[in-house]
């Protein structure tokens, strides 16, 4: 069992008062892409400074690459907080040997990091005049120099066009594999995170309330076979007596509850086995944003 | 890591004021000085002397340019952070506060000394425009102790420039130091001229140690200066040790 790289146990944070996290419990597995989901004001923030020392815990433990955060080395760590901090007057060059001499690095290392975002040509031109795709593009390079073992993200690909949103997220992807890093990023573009990160972790109300690998919160989505047939009463008769559970919704709909996508041919088969008419059928599985939707309202 | 971090505040400042500024500010007093002096008869005799000139230009310098310079040149440095949230990013490497803190007070301290050399430099520049244009004559020209004087300004300037400095670092809001240097700036001709209350007046420092004619005030207003630079020293050091990155 590897030890977990980022743990935080029961971690709490108030300003002037006002606690922001209530006893938050964190365990990111080692080469994992753990997206960190929470709504506005929920603390992810807070907590993305927390990991990096910029803030203290009132209480609880924080424990980053097996250490405490305190005595964290950050060359193992690259990070975006919030928007990304660029130098404007600077040129990309400039901003990232301020990275580079401060984790003293290799001048080569400006090079490749600009190729990884594909902003070698752009190197030597003001920060000022460049996008804001470009600009977090840049931010990233910044945080990925140095190949750290861990990656701290706050919404990595905002402001990126499609393709751009694309290729960041090959890259996050490919990190764990390519670089042993891990990478923690938090996000509300939900569709993104559901096609790089490997476990989520959902915060509100200043705790996790939930945690668990992406294939593992697939299992738990409840995934739907909405049927139009001639009488949902027989079929779902029939379905039952099949091992189906099912909810009639109208005289004519109704829905199989949690079919894996290869029972649509068995029940189908059943139905007009039969003599159920079957006119559609149309399977349903929730994304990670209505996953993540429901689990706001049923905390609400 | 100091000098890492010192190089990295300089290439910050790249493309900014700071060098301008460093320039402009002296340039400003001795312009002002040059036009007086070109407006009024001066008589040459036996008794003519460079040290007026030197003097009123330090004189100047110390009591009205040179605590707004130190006033803008801290602002500027840490507004760089301001602006962008850059303390963050800053604090997201490995390095120390304590360090970035003395970072940026160094860097500062060395656009004052840059700024203390161009007045040096156009002060002599002036000098020559009196030497050709009005008939002052060059003798006596460098018998001003300049370097002495501006040993001592590199000392005496300390705590005026630290206080600036955290003040710079504490708020976000660019009108805090400036209001700060200006409104202490307005001060020091009153306080520095009484005899009991410049001790109490770091504003009022630069000039006691340059321009006060008895030695031992002199010597009280560089040992004060030194004192209270090593407190602030300390103070600031457990101040940006212990502060949380908000912004």
């Amino acid at each position: 069992m590897h030890t977990p790289i980022i743990h935080v146990q029961n971690a709490t944070k108030s300003f002037s008062a006002l606690p922001v996290l209530k006893g938050l419990n964190i365990s990111v597995p080692q080469r994992s892409v753990y997206a960190f989901l929470g709504n506005n004001g929920e603390g992810k923030s807070t907590t993305i400074r927390m990991l990096l020392g910029l803030l203290r815990a009132d209480s609880g433990s924080i424990q980053v690459l097996g250490k405490d955060v305190a005595q964290l080395d950050k060359r193992q760590v690259g990070a975006i907080i919030d928007a990304p901090v660029l130098y404007a007057h600077l040129t990309a060059r400039e901003y990232l040997s301020i990275t580079r001499s401060i984790k003293n690095l290799s001048k080569s290392e400006i090079a490749r990091v600009l190729e990884l975002v594909s902003l070698t040509k752009a190197g030597n031109r003001k920060i000022s005049t460049f996008s804001l795709g470009m600009k977090q593009r840049l931010a990233l390079a910044q945080a990925l120099m140095g190949d750290p073992k861990l990656l701290i993200l706050d919404e990595p690909t905002n402001g990126l066009d499609p393709q751009g949103m694309q290729e960041i997220r090959e890259l996050i992807k490919q990190l764990p594999e390519q670089s042993d890093t891990s990478v923690f990023v938090s996000s509300h573009l939900l569709d993104e995170v559901e096609k790089m990160a490997s476990h989520v972790g959902i915060l509100r109300g200043g705790k996790l309330v939930l945690e668990s690998s992406l294939e593992h919160a697939y299992k738990q989505m409840t995934s739907t076979l909405k049927l139009d047939v001639c009488s949902s009463q027989k079929a779902a008769e029939v379905l039952k007596v099949a091992g189906y559970q099912t909810v009639q919704e109208t005289p004519s709909s109704l829905n199989v509850l949690n079919p894996v996508f290869e029972q649509i041919p068995d029940v189908t088969a059943c139905l007009i086995k039969k003599g159920v008419q079957l006119f559609q059928a149309v399977y349903h599985k929730p994304t990670l944003e209505q996953w993540f939707l429901s689990s706001n309202k049923q905390g609400a | 890591m100091f000098l890492t971090l010192l190089k990295v505040e300089l290439l910050k400042t790249k493309r900014t004021l700071a060098l301008l500024i460093m320039f402009a500010c002296p340039l400003m007093v001795v312009t002002l000085l040059g036009l007086m002096s070109f407006n009024q008869e001066q008589v040459i005799d036996e008794s003519f002397s460079w040290q007026h000139f030197w003097f009123s230009t330090t004189a100047i310098w110390g009591y009205f340019m040179l605590p707004l310079y130190i006033a803008l040149v801290t602002a500027l440095l840490n507004q760089t952070e301001h602006k962008v949230a850059g303390w963050r990013f800053m604090h997201a490497l490995p390095l120390s506060a304590v360090n970035l803190f003395w970072a940026k007070a160094t860097l500062a301290w060395l656009y004052l000394m840059g700024a203390c050399l161009a007045l040096y430099v156009f002060t002599l520049g002036m000098s020559g425009l009196l030497v050709a244009f009005k008939g002052w004559p060059s003798a006596g020209l460098f018998d001003f102790p300049y370097w002495q004087n501006m040993l001592k300004t590199a000392v005496a300037a300390l705590p005026i420039l630290l206080i600036q400095h955290i003040v710079s670092w504490r708020f976000a809001n660019i009108v805090a130091p400036l209001a700060l240097g200006v409104i202490a700036t307005m001060g020091i001709m009153q306080v520095s001229s009484s005899k009991e209350h410049w001790f109490y007046y770091p504003w009022s420092y630069v000039l006691v140690a340059n321009n006060n004619q008895n030695p031992e005030t002199i010597g009280t207003a560089l040992t004060l200066s030194a004192v209270l630079a090593v407190v602030l020293m300390l103070v600031g050091s457990v101040w940006a040790h212990k502060r949380q990155v908000l912004a």
